[in-house]
């Protein structure tokens, strides 16, 4: 069937003009929480799952072993002790910097922040330290399953701490060169959030690797 | 968002209750090690009380709404879904043989291992079950 072009109607924008591809609200339709808040949490979930992964793998290895060493004769509780002293404690000098930009303090953020940045590089250090130790005395990660559950649970960790440091580092330097203003504290929020997080596991960690 | 003293707690306070549960937790790891079930389960309420306070409190979440505990909640039961799964390899499996040893020679044997006439380097020490007839770690 043939049309005639005159039997087409002209463009009328009031008409034809393309519709928004999604409704407009009068109200903001995205979840009821800072979704930088939001989202940290959903990645926190998501690492849980990763962590429970190598416990999982730890608990399935070490309950259908024979035999299993006892942590203590392998490993240098004492000193993990005291690491794990320092991560508590550097968890709480991170709640006192979102606190401290919460209120727009921004020399009390540096301060405590830069205490936090400080603390968590001497775990990782004390972590490394460690390592050194245990690789000269012959232990590698492929010596016995022992060693290969040990170096992934506790090195997994270890990397989220330097993430940690790193990304307390940056926000160091920008509270430093640039100021936090109070209504930009969530910066500070979601790396303290994500910091405690890697607490928390630790926490759990030095429990079922070195004293269980 | 209320926060920290705001809120009415104290961050020193939570601090203070970690470090004790860190002490209690080390010197029960240390000098308690029979039995084993005394040993387990204190340590385990210690590591599940100190998460806690992490989370509730260094983490705020008991002051969150429901929309963020809905991100955490589904987890724990993922969790149990992945220990319950790993069942049959632990608790059902009267074949559990996996070889824990010092060294491991080119054949795949373990040598010098848990026996603990000849602990490698003074270390290794076996405990927990071993089966009858068989050396730890042969």
């Amino acid at each position: 069937m043939n049309i005639s072009p005159a039997a087409i109607p002209a463009y009328d924008p009031k008409v034809d003009a393309p519709k928004p591809h999604h409704p407009i609200y009068d109200y903001d339709s995205g979840p009821p929480v800072n979704r930088g808040k939001f989202a940290i949490w959903l990645f926190l979930a998501t690492e849980i799952m990763f962590f429970t992964g190598l416990i999982g793998t730890y608990i399935v290895l070490r309950m259908g072993a024979a035999t299993w060493p006892d942590p203590a004769d392998r490993l240098a509780v004492d000193i993990t002790a005291l690491n794990t002293f320092f991560l508590i404690v550097s968890s709480a000098t991170m709640v006192k910097g979102v606190e401290r930009a919460m209120v727009g303090d921004n020399g009390g953020l540096i301060k405590w922040l830069a205490l936090t940045v400080l603390i968590g590089s001497i775990f990782v250090g004390i972590q490394a330290y460690e390592y050194a130790v245990l690789i000269k005395d012959g232990n590698l990660p492929n010596v016995d399953i022992f060693w290969s559950t040990f170096y992934a649970m506790t090195g997994f960790h270890g990397i989220h701490v330097a993430v940690g440091v790193i990304w307390n580092l940056c926000i160091l330097i920008a509270a430093i060169f640039r100021k936090i203003p109070q209504e930009k504290y969530m910066k500070v929020e979601l790396a303290g959030l994500y910091w405690h997080f890697v607490d928390l596991v630790w926490v759990l960690l030095f429990t079922i690797v070195y004293l269980m | 968002m209320a926060h920290g003293k705001d809120l009415g707690y104290s961050i020193f306070r939570i601090f203070v209750i970690l470090f004790i549960l860190t002490a209690v937790e080390v010197a029960w790891g240390m000098f308690l090690r029979e039995p084993r079930w005394l040993l387990w389960s204190g340590l385990l309420v210690c590591a599940v009380w100190k998460g806690l306070l992490i989370l509730m409190y260094f983490m705020h979440m008991r002051f969150e709404k429901m929309i963020v505990w809905s991100l955490i909640l589904p987890t724990p039961l993922l969790v149990a879904v992945v220990l319950f799964a790993n069942m049959p390899d632990t608790v059902f499996n009267e074949k559990r043989d996996y070889k824990i040893g010092y060294l491991i020679d080119q054949t795949g044997e373990v040598v010098n291992g848990l026996d603990p006439e000849h602990p490698a380097k003074g270390r290794g020490k076996p405990h927990g079950h071993q089966p009858e007839g068989e050396a730890a770690g042969h």
